[in-house]
């Protein structure tokens, strides 16, 4: 069942709609991307890669409210998503055709899969979540301009 | 997504049927966000719909991805793994094709809408 802070409530405005749900998603969102490790399995990664794309489109509902600071922030997400969306495609490759696949192929898409999610973690851990950005995030979802214009 | 579904009926490369999907996509992920908002009826029956599109999108962008990655990987035109993909690409495009003609037999865009009430 939703969390009642992430639901939508069709008789407050978009503002205020905005301002009580996006924070909270995206502190889930950190949280949960906490989570992942170097041994991670695919299937997490995977489920993370939906949930970045889930935050992505919820919140490029909101650009017109915020205005061109989210678009920015939302093209913080673009690496993890590139990343993830390649380390997928390895392992759905692997696990599809993974006995119809040369030894030397095989080799060449694991190694790509293990620099993939390397690539996811760096960026994760020196960029996207690197000390305070997630309170960033939060404040920036809590009191943008145009939001509070919109009051 | 109607621009993306009409390109794609247009055009078979890799990059149109990657666009669609993303645009079918979108289009679910708002309507499950902000579900609450519109019609049970006329949302499921779109999401409906629009999960036989993308089950259709997704084959013909497994079969490219697994190309691409394939011959990045070593493996050349010739090699029979790779002319058995592209025919499945072939045979799942044509599929793709097919939803899409169907789908663009009926004022579709129009009826969503109506349904949504926007």
């Amino acid at each position: 069942m939703k969390h009642p802070a992430l639901a939508w409530k069709p008789y407050e405005s978009a503002a205020l709609n905005a301002r009580r749900v996006l924070p909270k998603m995206v502190r889930d969102y950190f949280e949960a991307g906490r989570k992942l490790k170097p041994d991670s399995v695919a299937r997490r990664m995977h489920g993370f890669r939906l949930k970045t794309k889930h935050l992505r489109y919820t919140l490029e509902a909101f650009v017109s409210l915020y205005g061109p600071g989210l678009k920015q922030k939302i093209d913080s997400l673009r690496p993890i998503q590139n990343a993830l969306g390649e380390l997928n495609d390895c392992e759905v490759l692997l696990a599809s055709l993974h006995k119809r696949l040369p030894r030397a192929v095989r080799a060449h898409i694991r190694k790509r899969a293990g620099e993939k999610h390397k690539e996811f973690l760096r960026y994760w851990r020196e960029e996207f979540d690197a000390a305070g950005e997630d309170k960033k995030w939060e404040q920036y979802l809590t009191r943008s301009t145009r939001l509070k214009a919109a009051r | 997504m109607a621009f993306q579904a009409r390109q794609a009926t247009i055009r078979a490369d890799a990059e149109v049927v990657h666009d669609l999907r993303v645009s079918i996509r979108r289009l679910r992920e708002c309507l499950r966000t902000f579900a609450d908002l519109y019609p049970a009826g006329p949302r499921k029956k779109i999401r409906k719909e629009l999960r036989k599109l993308m089950k259709c999108a997704e084959q013909v962008r497994s079969a490219d991805i697994a190309l691409e990655l394939l011959e990045a990987a070593g493996l050349g035109e010739t090699q029979p793994l790779i002319r058995e993909i592209r025919e499945q690409r072939a045979h799942y495009r044509t599929q793709l094709h097919e939803e899409l003609t169907a789908l663009a037999g009926h004022p579709y865009t129009r009826t969503w809408r109506g349904g949504l009430g926007l």
